[in-house]
């Protein structure tokens, strides 16, 4: 599956970018203009994130914020591709981004049964409980809880 | 097999001062957090490091007494020199292997992840850990393509761009990745043709990841090769590389089967022949 990047104008100054798949060496991120007031960046559909594809938005990041430091980056919809580079390399998430949502995801070690939650991120976020729908029993957080402490702070 | 001559097993926390570099020892403690490991491989060349409260502890010594004293063994037959340390063999070797994929150049990585995903699908493993696994041969691979023919043995380069014309164009010697299996752990592996790894550089790079924290990685320019291994190793229970300098590089890295990742258990289990 190849990488793929949609991007949208949806109100002046306002672009969003869905990525899609991948985030690797194949697939370069979109030249931003100047002028926008916010980018808004959707993990949602984002499957996989090599080292390269850190390293690449990590630049990316930078400069888009080198040339518009007031230009507020919005992440939505955190993947569980997204959070694991976190949970390793905290360069992944600007200290002046903004992350209105994220997955929590669920395993449950009785039955196997894998889940997720999309949640919109809130200050006081509380890890959420989840009980399995296929044995009543409760389910494991696949991710660190201190990733979602660190997603937390950046709440809108 | 030859029969391991007597590796000395040194006490990391105790007995650190009676190491010699030029006497190959295995490391062995409790519960020493990662960052003192890597640090203390690097500064005391210590390249074998076993933690004792775990599962697997008889034989991840078992694989650094093979790896120090018949490193050839483990080259060929790296799961069965993991996995069963105490019976390494072609015939062993073939029974834990499920899935092995040769390639040559970088449009092939599709193809070679997939048979690597197709098999842990079978197995039902969690999406979580198919997702790790993935991860760890996307960079396996990609060491593989883009460092292991492009950088020499002696200096610390950073292999080349990633680019479509260095990954396709030129004429490589066939790479392989592996996969194989026990009960209890699962083992995703690299085999090179080039031999150019050097554990020197390596661990200094994961050592400067801790200490320095992994932005000084991005520094490290084209390659990303210092962040690839810096994630490979966080994701993993091990880390083995055997090196045939100049001939050949085996990479492997463990995981425990439906165990959650262990931020505690990190060994590692570095080799290499110089006279091949
Ligand atoms: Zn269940």
């Amino acid at each position: 599956m190849d990488g793929q990047i949609v991007q949208t104008k949806t109100d002046a100054g306002v672009l969003r970018i869905d990525l899609f798949n991948l985030i690797d060496e194949t697939v370069p991120l979109p030249e931003i203009p100047n002028d926008l007031s916010r980018v808004l960046v959707n993990f949602n559909r984002v499957t996989f994130i090599n080292s390269k594809g850190i390293m690449n938005w990590i630049r990316w990041l930078k400069t888009v914020q080198t040339k518009n430091s007031k230009m507020v980056i919005e992440l939505v919809d955190l993947s569980m591709a997204y959070l694991r580079a976190l949970e390793m390399i905290p360069d992944v998430l600007p200290g002046s981004a903004v992350v209105s949502s994220m997955f929590y995801y669920f395993f449950c070690e009785k039955c196997g049964e894998e889940d997720s939650l999309l949640e919109s991120n809130a200050k006081a976020a509380t890890v959420p409980v989840k009980v399995c729908a296929k044995c009543g029993g409760t389910m494991e957080l696949e991710m660190s809880p201190e990733v979602y402490k660190t997603i937390a702070r950046q709440a809108p | 097999m030859n029969k391991p001559n007597i590796i000395p097993k040194i006490d990391i926390v105790n007995d650190l001062s009676t190491h010699t570099p030029a006497i190959p020892a295995i490391g062995v403690y409790t519960n020493v957090p990662v960052q003192t490991i890597i640090e203390i491989a690097v500064d005391h060349q210590l390249w074998h490091m076993v933690q004792s409260a775990q599962n697997f502890y008889e034989d991840e010594i078992m694989t650094s007494e093979l790896m120090i004293s018949d490193l050839k063994m483990f080259v060929q037959y790296p799961l069965s020199s993991i996995l069963a340390p105490q019976m390494v063999s072609a015939k062993k070797e073939s029974e834990l292997l499920a899935v092995s994929q040769s390639f040559t150049m970088a449009s092939e990585k599709g193809k070679v992840l997939q048979a690597i995903e197709t098999q842990l699908w079978a197995w039902k493993k969690r999406g979580s850990f198919v997702q790790e696994a993935i991860m760890v041969a996307d960079e396996l691979f990609t060491n593989a393509i883009y460092n292991a023919p492009h950088v020499s043995f002696a200096e610390n380069g950073p292999g080349v761009a990633r680019t479509h014309e260095n990954g396709n164009t030129l004429s490589l010697m066939p790479a392989r990745l592996f996969l194989g299996a026990d009960s209890s752990r699962i083992i995703i592996g690299s085999e090179d043709s080039y031999g150019t790894l050097n554990p020197c550089h390596l661990l200094k790079r994961l050592k400067a990841c801790y200490t320095e924290g992994t932005n000084v990685a991005m520094n490290w320019s084209v390659g990303g090769a210092g962040l690839g291994t810096y994630m490979i190793f966080r994701s993993a229970l091990a880390y083995y590389a055997g090196i045939e300098q100049g001939k050949r590089t085996v990479v492997a890295c463990s995981f425990a089967q439906g165990a959650r990742r262990s931020e505690n258990v990190r060994n590692i289990h570095f080799s290499i022949d110089r006279d091949t």
